[in-house]
């Protein structure tokens, strides 16, 4: 016990002198989680809404895809990522391995398949005759495509904020790609990871409570969202 | 002419929806299509709003095929009322300005506002439209159908379900665009005597096919539609003969006499023989003699009641049997049970008379 009370002594001391170093892990985990996000959505929105207002042959195949795509483990978009970006990788001669746009890359090609399924049931969940009604008042595609968006805004952005606690929670693939190198591709999860294993706990446990705090605050609008989207 | 069908088929999985529909729809008139339910009025409205396709066919607007034009313009040219009216989840001014954005039109506030006092909605503007009760969205629907001014309008079932206020409204309003407006207008119904009111043509479908089509003032009096009031499951379907006393009309039913409301034109073809149709919803059950301005009471006594949907449909035995529909609430209100006495009242207006050309058995029609 007496390591615990030790840490917490020094997490007030701590906190006290709020860490510079604290608040660039903080901000870069918040920066790369978030990059991730916007870009994946740029290819999973339009692709869960294409298969939601197209039927083409191989769609159905398409989503099956899709569904297996989320069983693929993070570790393992990690190693795949990783092979890619090393010097000796097809992608190597760009450099990016243990740099935060590696990491990016990596956690949007993670959350691509969870932010395609969980749109396709978002626009899936306007019905039918949404957009059977819109058509009828004259409606061209593009404001189609907007009222699709605007119909099911309460799931499309649970879905962006899941994805976004999916990332800001994931370490191993995050570490094999970043690096976890010290004021560069250092986020919240390989902190705590990292000092955890070197017996430095104040650090650990200032980042996890502020990690937990995050995701608490997240789950508040993830809950009000999917409230409102029920209604 | 507004929009001419020709040849049109539609099949799906195999199954015919629509059996080679021909079909004319014109400028400043209104156009009904009667059909039990799957007779295909629903997929010939949604084919003719390009919101489906059919399997065969030509239609033409204006004289162009539909095929050979773009969909937009020709879309926005014309208006589908579904069934059971889907809101947008936003407000509802913007439910009825979405079309005047779709067309980036001007002075949408003032047209939204006129167009919401003519479905009595004034001031609902802000209200979020998934709030509103079914009546109320459905005129919210024809807010924002007539609020861009289409050429025509297609109207799926446009009371089904409405509470009695909200009917009317409808009804009113239905009426009020049919005699001042140049839209043609296109309703689906199975409301036989608001077909009879509206139309100005009228188009019998049964299993996709057109069985009987004519002027609406035609058919409801010519033989053939009697048919079709009866394959439409019209109940209460009588054969007697006509005749005259204290400058009234009977109909001799041989164990009942009904009053009817009658031209001399009817009294001149029914002294043969006439056919009598009368709608259960036309019929009042009382458990004591009703005193009013309705020409046929009779007692009888409960042989039979079923629920049907939320409604119980009762068979009375006054020497011929009535079928009667009414609410739960005025069974239980009434104590109605099988066996027991009521009293049936109807007014002699209520009883439609056509010509008997079927073969007919006792008082009742088969």
């Amino acid at each position: 016990m007496a390591y615990l009370i030790e840490s917490l002594h020094k997490l007030t001391e701590f906190a006290s002198s709020f860490d510079k170093e604290v608040l660039s892990i903080v901000l870069l985990s918040f920066r790369v989680s978030s990059t991730a996000v916007f870009l994946s959505s740029f290819v999973s929105l339009p692709l869960g809404l294409l298969l939601t207002l197209k039927d083409f042959p191989g769609r159905r195949v398409i989503i099956s895809i899709v569904n297996s795509l989320l069983m693929v483990p993070a570790v393992a978009i990690g190693l795949i990522v990783y092979l890619l970006l090393s010097r000796q990788g097809p992608l190597g001669a760009v450099g990016l391995l243990y740099t935060s746009w590696a990491m990016v890359v990596a956690q949007a090609l993670l959350v691509i398949p969870i932010i395609t399924s969980l749109s396709l049931a978002a626009f899936q969940s306007v019905k039918r005759g949404v957009r059977e009604t819109a058509l009828t008042l004259g409606a061209n595609l593009r404001q189609l495509i907007l009222t699709m968006f605007k119909e099911s805004r309460y799931p499309l952005l649970a879905a962006l904020i899941m994805a976004f606690a999916r990332l800001i929670g994931e370490t191993g693939m995050t570490m094999m790609i970043g690096g976890n190198i010290r004021g560069s591709t250092r986020v919240m999860t390989t902190t705590i990871a990292l000092e955890t294993m070197k017996g430095r706990f104040e650090l650990a446990i200032v980042l996890g409570i502020i990690l937990l705090v995050v995701c608490g605050l997240i789950s508040i609008p993830l809950q009000l969202l999917q409230g409102a989207g029920r209604r | 002419m507004r929009i001419k069908v020709e040849n049109l088929s539609k099949s799906l999985d195999g199954k015919v929806i629509l059996n080679n529909i021909n079909l004319k729809i014109q400028e400043k008139r209104a156009t009904c299509l009667i059909g039990p339910n799957g007779a295909g009025k629903t997929t010939l409205l949604r084919i003719l709003n390009l919101l489906e396709k059919p399997t065969r066919g030509k239609i033409y607007y204006d004289g162009k095929d539909y095929d050979e034009v773009e969909r937009l313009p020709l879309q926005r040219r014309m208006i589908l009322l579904a069934q059971e009216p889907v809101m947008f989840n936003t407000s509802v001014f913007n439910n009825v300005a979405y079309g005047l954005k779709m067309r980036k039109k001007k002075d949408i506030k003032e047209k939204v506002k006129r167009v919401l006092e003519m479905v009595s909605l004034s001031g609902m503007e802000d209200r979020s439209a998934l709030t509103l009760s079914g009546g109320e969205a459905q005129r919210v629907a024809l807010a924002r159908a007539l609020v861009f001014d289409p050429e025509v309008i297609f109207l799926d079932e446009p009371t089904h379900n409405l509470d009695p206020i909200s009917k009317k409204i409808v009804e009113d309003l239905i009426f009020h665009l049919k005699s001042e407006s140049q839209k043609a207008m296109v309703l689906s119904t199975h409301d036989l005597s608001f077909a009879e009111r509206f139309a100005h043509r009228v188009h019998f479908l049964k299993k996709g096919k057109i069985v009987e089509e004519g002027e609406a003032r035609r058919i409801f009096s010519s033989p053939s539609s009697f048919f079709s009031a009866r394959f439409m499951g019209i109940t209460n379907l009588f054969q007697g003969k006509l005749f005259r006393e204290d400058e009234a009309t009977f109909l001799d039913l041989e164990k009942l006499r009904i009053e009817v409301a009658s031209s001399n034109q009817d009294l001149k073809a029914g002294k043969n023989g006439v056919c009598a149709f009368l709608r259960p919803e036309e019929i009042l059950v009382s458990t004591t003699p009703f005193v009013s301005s309705a020409r046929n009471c009779f007692q009888g006594k409960i042989t039979k009641m079923e629920e049907r949907g939320g409604l119980v449909e009762l068979t009375a035995d006054c020497g011929i049997s009535f079928v009667v529909v009414l609410t739960k609430r005025s069974r239980d209100d009434l104590n109605l049970i099988p066996g027991k006495k009521v009293h049936l009242t109807f007014k002699a207006s209520a009883v439609h008379l056509v010509p008997d050309n079927i073969h007919t058995k006792g008082g009742e029609c088969e």
